[in-house]
């Protein structure tokens, strides 16, 4: 991996410091932008010509079935196989525990055959009770948004377009509560592919599924409202369909990732803040990046406005941010001036008016006119985990200390006899088998605690250094301390990896672990973040964005 | 067992399943990593890891205790391999360190376990590393075969340096074959069992608390 320092091109001035930018509450303003996982996928989809097919659609009357899509790029196909079910309403649930869904789908290595799709459907539409194998590459489950699902398909069967407001109030017909990948289940392992250039960037495969899932869920209420109402029924209209993305539920689960993969966590941000980096050091804005930014702004102001969230915490970031968009608008009027460096100028501006959320979304913004200078960043963002994960033993305690000293200050200064500051644990549940958050004074099990409390580690280990002579090998010393020896594999990471870490106390009880969850959707490209507690959240993935069809005829990405 | 009773995991899956047995067993999570490396290694190697990481978290094991030009057991029962190559590992690059020289290995739980750390110390040293056991040698970091899991691998062991690694080594951070893990059922579940131990049962105050809880999704 590059790191700024190494730069030339960019002085250092112009990069974020990891103690500003590792922050829960900056990271919890995150914006989606161009090096978004789903914008990756879109644009070399675009740029390669892909063609999509639906050779596939056995769905009977009552919308239970089967269908296929494909999508075939340069050198290798992909489809998503997707099951139609007929659910009760009693049986929805977009818990992770739920056993039944509207719909159950894989992303199949290639074309399957006839004996592939029924292998799938023994498997599939039970997830995680069934298996899959090498051959597929996701594994996902999606319900229906029952109120929006119905009032479409009501109107589609009568003839009508469903009415525009109800329809951006939701924003999608079905959401995803799972989209799993690299592996689980018995899918492919994420090695098997990633050194294919079209899934290369993290997440390509599933950000495939989603997108080919959304086409599906307008088939589906075309479908239905078909079967209803015969000849008068009418197809959704394209305009419409743009609205439409796909949701997605998401609990405490997805949290722990971003701890628990340092070296992603950094390239992912690392290709940001070079991103906003080189943007900052350009000398002009020419006319054509002005308009750029202009309908960036745009979109993006259309995008608050029907962002919809009824927690607190949301509420007042999404008042923050409107607010600040108009400033952004405001502000730009007169831009650029004859200031050097104007995207600088804006930058600092910006962080001195704007409220976090405001400064994150004007990063994203200010990335959107700079393809040529940001998109090939994309390929920064992908991590060889194994390659920095042995420990080199022979280093001397004295260069670990040093270590701690630079780059764990933050965690050193954490005051953890406070009982606020230990107020969580991380533990995984033995009924649901995922993560979750307990209070340590209050529940039970905070010995299986899980080792996510980073800074906690740090201070553990920094404790059991003290000791120490400076020239003992880091081998000798976990010999007789293997319990540190996790955290000092994370240390020994970090002067590589500036941005691997989290800075912030993860067991504190102002912790939100909706901040974590919110940077991870916007690396995937989430727009539309609706936290429905601390603790899970509802987003919507590729709203506005063109459907397989449109692209291959030529919409933009 | 028949090939058929042999259920197939990624690589991705078998890793995360001996963290989780590792630790379940009461592994150290650090520890507890190297037994997914391990693991992995194997399975991409074409052999049994997942049940020789069973057979070892299920053997009373010795610490490694270094001495010169070799390593013993502290305690009662065969040396830990995946505690013995982790010290082997985290030693490679030190100088005059155990892997300077030839090193004799008193007996080992599951030595299969031992030979993904010494591929690793093979590659960061570019030399091949050739262990030896009653019934033959095995080189590293690129064995040509590995070891049945039976009598014949078992000790003395002797490992010693066997000359750089040629022209054809695809360096350290070269990938792991591409392979799956088998495992037969009864394998599974006593590591799904041990896995299990590192999850904390439901109160109703957790299931009260958790996320989504109490939540209408028919909207």
């Amino acid at each position: 991996m590059t790191q700024p320092h190494s730069q030339p091109a960019t002085p250092r001035s112009y990069y974020r410091s990891p103690a500003q930018v590792m922050r829960l509450a900056r990271m919890g303003s995150a914006h989606p932008m161009r090096l978004s996982f789903l914008r990756i996928l879109l644009r070399r989809v675009a740029q390669e010509n892909w063609r999509f097919d639906r050779p596939i659609w056995q769905v009977d009357a009552r919308g239970v079935g089967r269908a296929v899509y494909c999508a075939h790029g340069p050198q290798r196909s992909y489809s998503l196989v997707a099951f139609a079910h007929d659910l009760p309403d009693h049986m929805r649930s977009d818990r992770v525990i739920a056993t039944a869904w509207d719909a159950t789908f894989a992303l199949f290595d290639g074309v399957p055959s006839p004996q592939d799709l029924d292998r799938l459907q023994e498997n599939v539409p039970l997830q995680e009770a069934g298996r899959i194998g090498p051959r597929e590459l996701t594994l996902s489950r999606a319900n229906r948004s029952v109120r929006l699902f119905s009032h479409v398909v009501g109107a589609l069967a009568q003839g009508q377009q469903p009415d525009l407001a109800e329809l951006q109030d939701v924003g999608y017909l079905m959401r995803t509560t799972a989209v799993y990948g690299a592996g689980k289940f018995g899918a492919a392992d994420r090695a098997a592919i990633a050194q294919r250039p079209e899934m290369a960037a993290p997440f390509q495969a599933e950000m495939l599924t989603v997108w080919l899932i959304r086409w599906f869920t307008v088939d589906i209420v075309n479908h239905l409202a078909a079967q209803q109402g015969g000849a008068q029924a009418v197809a959704l209209a394209p305009e419409l369909c743009r609205q439409l993305g796909v949701g997605n539920s998401t609990g405490l689960g997805m949290a722990p990732f971003l701890v628990r993969h340092p070296v992603l966590l950094n390239n992912w941000i690392f290709a940001r803040e070079e991103a906003l980096a080189r943007v900052r050091a350009l000398p002009i804005a020419t006319p054509a990046q002005l308009a750029g930014l202009q309908a960036a702004l745009a979109d993006a102001q259309e995008n608050a406005s029907t962002w919809r969230s009824s927690h607190p915490v949301q509420v007042e970031k999404l008042a923050s941010l409107r607010a600040d968009l108009t400033r952004i608008r405001d502000y730009i009027e007169t831009w650029p001036s004859h200031a050097p460096q104007p995207w600088n100028a804006l930058w600092h501006w910006g962080e001195a008016t704007l409220s976090l959320e405001g400064q994150e979304a004007l990063l994203a913004l200010m990335l959107e006119p700079h393809g040529d200078l940001v998109d090939g960043l994309a390929e920064c963002l992908s991590a060889d985990e194994q390659a920095s994960f042995r420990i080199n033993g022979a280093l001397p305690l004295g260069q670990l200390r040093q270590i701690l000293v630079q780059h764990y200050a933050w965690a050193l200064r954490i005051d953890f006899s406070q009982p606020a500051q230990m107020a969580r644990f991380w533990y995984v549940s033995e009924e649901k088998l995922e993560p979750r958050l307990g209070d340590r004074h209050a529940e039970p099990g905070a010995e299986l605690e899980q080792p996510l409390a980073i800074a906690h580690l740090v201070q553990a280990l920094w404790a059991d250094l003290q000791a120490q002579p400076d020239t003992l090998p880091l081998a000798s010393f976990l010999m007789a301390h293997p319990q540190h020896r996790l955290v000092v594999r994370r240390v020994l990471r970090a002067p590589s990896h500036p941005f691997a870490e989290v800075q912030d106390n993860l067991i504190a009880d102002t912790m939100l672990p909706i901040d974590l969850m919110r940077c991870k959707l916007a690396f995937f490209g989430a727009s539309h973040f609706d936290p429905r507690s601390d603790k899970w959240v509802r987003i919507s993935l590729f709203r506005g964005m063109p459907y397989p069809t449109e692209l291959a005829q030529g919409a933009p990405a | 067992m028949s090939k058929a009773a042999l259920l197939s995991l990624s690589l991705t899956e078998a890793d995360a399943l001996a963290q989780k047995a590792a630790r379940g067993a009461g592994l150290g999570w650090g520890m507890a990593e190297e037994a997914g490396y391990a693991v992995r290694w194997l399975s991409a190697h074409g052999a049994d890891g997942l049940g020789a990481l069973l057979a070892c978290l299920t053997t009373q094991r010795s610490a490694p205790k270094l001495a010169q030009g070799q390593i013993a057991g502290q305690g009662q029962g065969p040396l830990c391999p995946l505690e013995t190559g982790s010290v082997l590992l985290d030693s490679a690059e030190i100088e005059n360190g155990p892997l300077s020289g030839s090193l004799l290995l008193a007996p080992l739980c599951q030595p299969l376990l031992l030979l993904p750390f010494l591929a690793q110390a093979g590659s960061v040293l570019g030399q091949q590393l050739v262990l030896s056991y009653r019934g033959g040698t095995v080189a590293l970091p690129t064995p040509a075969i590995l070891p049945a899991v039976q009598q014949a691998f078992c000790g003395p062991f002797q490992l010693s340096l066997a000359g750089p690694l040629g022209p054809e080594w695809p360096g350290p951070n070269a990938p792991l074959p591409q392979g799956r893990a088998t495992c037969d059922g009864p394998t599974l579940a006593a590591l799904d069992a041990l896995a299990l131990k590192t999850t904390v049962p439901a109160t109703e105050a957790s299931r009260q608390s958790g996320a989504g809880a109490g939540t209408n999704d028919n909207d």
